[in-house]
């Protein structure tokens, strides 16, 4: 029987170059089974494009990583990724079809039952009557929240979450994050990069702390905490990267 | 899985396209709804026009032979599809064309060998005009063949000899028929089919343009819209998303294609050109058709790929389209295979020559040709699918505008 890999995501000293600049230099996490861990730092830092080759869809440089035992870059991945729920930054849904055809979609896509898939997505994003409507007649709360169904529909194992919350009101916001508890409590392991680090501190139980596309710090959030004499993430962030931006 | 995948891309795709009703009345019912009203409302127009003659007279004798003349050019005006009126008239009087008869007219057509002048002077930069001159011009010619008949007949009873005036005049009378390039005597209808597989080449034009727009929003558009990183996420291959874009847009290019060479088609017929079509014609186009899309699919889907913006995908597939453009407006006016070979190799090395030689030589029973060129589009657009599978890579189409 193969081994369960402790860590959903193993990364070490992964680089990027993109252009001529380095958007990754060293970075490096170790994401628990079953933790909620926020990946945290400044816009550019490197979250999205560390995020984007977790997920297979850029290529690194250099580095060791593997997500949920397998290598990105490895032919196994196909099957892999499936068994992972992506939500990418600012991702949008169509806006000529439905939230019910969305799901529909997604649903073939990961080879999972329409019906179920359906339920599971009125379920996750509260929309309600509204998933018969089309998409471009939804608040940016509502399209955020059926992107993030489509992410958790089909109960992964890891779902990795851009900016989840990022740009949206307190009643959404606090939906999505009572959707990420209810999830975590029921086993699935979640990796969500913000750079709200006082969200982080609510939802994270582990946090790596991304600056200049290097991992400047990493561990549980009260580590991290004592580790920087700090009260809160935001003051623990503050102090291990300074004021630069 | 792998099928579900792409049925589920192509489901997307198509539906997504189907509630887009303004793409869809642009690229399908407009051209066939479009192209046969400016047809029909050319002929209408033209027919409705009012076209005038004036035959100027400066010597009563000519009297008769200028109301031969007004009613031969009346006649002519029917002919030819427009209102035309003729009258007796003078130069201070509006119109299209004046016909001048001068003085003398009458003595020199009286003689035997007399030449008779008659001065025509048409309405510069006119339409009318030109409808006009070419009336006058058709009874003229008459008249003049007219006068001959009575000067043969007047000329044999002098000579007291039978003489047929038609046989005189034109004693070289020429029969034409039609050949294959083997030499091979061939019907009417092949001749037909052969004009029209002309104006299908020219309307392989409509296959490669709708193709290369579709294709280009299915992929830049996605990226733009920003709903591409959440599918790549969540295709198992990328190649499935790839291939299911690409039926949707081979279907919807298909349609397009259709209705707009059934608009070409309908266009030329109302505009009075006598087309026909044949089974291997039919067949030959359609699986050009084919192929040239699923061409123009593979190439808009590499340089899509390639972008930045939708913007900068639609320049670059200006060249793509002026090459098409180039090989099939050339094709409308030139024979390919009658080209220096230096200058038929280059041809040879745009893919879309072949779609349009496939569909000439299958107009004119030149099959093996036919399928050696099709043959070629097929390896072409082979080719070209090997190399945008391979460049649709999700870190090219994600990392392109960072």
């Amino acid at each position: 029987m193969p081994q369960v890999p402790l860590h959903a995501v193993e990364a070490r000293g992964v680089a990027k170059k993109i252009g001529k600049r380095e958007v990754l230099r060293g970075f490096s996490i170790s994401v628990e089974r079953g933790s909620v861990h926020v990946l945290a730092g400044p816009n550019g830092a490197g979250k999205t494009t560390a995020i984007r080759i977790i997920m297979g869809l850029v290529r690194r440089d250099a580095g060791e990583l593997r997500v949920l035992g397998a290598d990105p870059e490895s032919e196994e991945w196909g099957e892999v990724k499936l068994r992972i729920g992506y939500l990418p930054e600012e991702a949008q849904p169509y806006e000529r079809l439905t939230g019910e055809e969305h799901v529909r979609l997604f649903a073939s896509l990961y080879g999972r039952d329409e019906e179920e898939a359906i339920r599971r997505a009125a379920e996750i994003s509260g929309l309600g009557e509204a998933m018969r409507a089309r998409t471009a007649t939804y608040s940016k709360g509502m399209k955020r929240r059926l992107m993030l169904a489509l992410s958790l529909m089909h109960d992964p194992e890891l779902a990795i979450l851009d900016e989840p919350t990022g740009g949206l009101d307190v009643v959404s916001s606090y939906r999505i994050r009572e959707v990420i508890r209810l999830m975590s409590s029921r086993g699935t392991t979640f990796l969500i990069t913000t750079h709200d680090l006082q969200e982080a501190q609510q939802m994270a139980n582990r946090v790596t702390f991304i600056s200049k596309g290097l991992t400047v710090a990493e561990g549980k959030v009260e580590e991290v905490l004592r580790a920087y004499g700090a009260r809160t993430l935001e003051e623990a962030y503050v102090r291990a990267v300074g004021f630069e931006e | 899985m792998r099928s579900r995948a792409v049925k589920a891309v192509l489901w997307r795709e198509l539906l997504d396209l189907s509630r887009d009703i303004r793409v869809v009345l642009a690229t399908i019912l407009l051209p066939l709804v479009s192209l046969p009203t400016i047809a029909l409302m050319s002929v209408v127009l033209y027919s409705t026009q009012s076209v005038s003659v004036i035959v100027e007279l400066e010597e009563e004798a000519a009297r008769d032979f200028a109301e031969r003349l007004r009613a031969s050019v009346e006649e002519k005006g029917r002919l030819l599809g427009v209102e035309l009126s003729a009258s007796l008239g003078s130069r201070s009087e509006r119109a299209d064309v004046y016909v001048t008869i001068p003085r003398g007219f009458s003595d020199n057509l009286s003689r035997l060998d007399g030449r008779a002048y008659v001065r025509v002077s048409r309405l510069v930069g006119s339409s009318a005009g030109d409808v006009a001159y070419n009336a006058v011009q058709l009874a003229l010619s008459e008249e003049s063949s007219r006068i001959v008949n009575e000067r043969i007949s007047r000329l044999s009873s002098l000579a007291n000899v039978t003489v047929d005036p038609e046989s005189f005049k034109n004693p070289l009378y020429v029969f034409t028929g039609y050949h294959a390039v083997t030499g091979a005597e061939v019907k009417e209808e092949v001749a037909a089919a052969a004009l029209t597989a002309r104006v299908l080449q020219l309307a392989l034009l409509f296959v490669v343009y709708p193709a290369v727009v579709f294709m280009t929003d299915a992929v830049l558009g996605e990226r733009e819209r920003r709903t591409l990183e959440k599918l790549l996420s969540a295709t198992r291959r990328r190649e499935d998303l790839l291939l299911g874009k690409m039926i949707a847009s081979a279907l919807l290019g298909l349609l397009a294609a259709v209705a707009d060479s059934a608009a070409v088609l309908i266009f030329f017929l109302l505009a009075g050109i006598g087309l026909g079509v044949s089974a291997p014609l039919a067949l030959f186009w359609l699986l050009s058709a084919l192929a040239l899309i699923a061409l123009s699919s593979a190439v808009a889907a590499i340089i899509s790929s390639r972008s930045e913006t939708v913007r900068a995908a639609q320049v670059q597939s200006v060249a793509v389209l002026s090459l098409a453009m180039l090989v099939y407006f050339a094709s409308f006016a030139v024979d390919f295979t009658k080209l220096p070979v230096q200058v038929l190799a280059l041809l040879y090395l745009i893919p879309f020559t072949h779609a349009s030689l496939a569909v000439q030589w299958a107009s004119t029973g030149g099959l093996l040709q036919a399928l050696l060129h099709l043959l070629l589009l097929y390896a072409s657009s082979a080719l070209f699918l090997f190399l945008s599978f391979r460049e649709f890579r999700s870190e090219r189409l994600l990392l392109l505008r960072n």
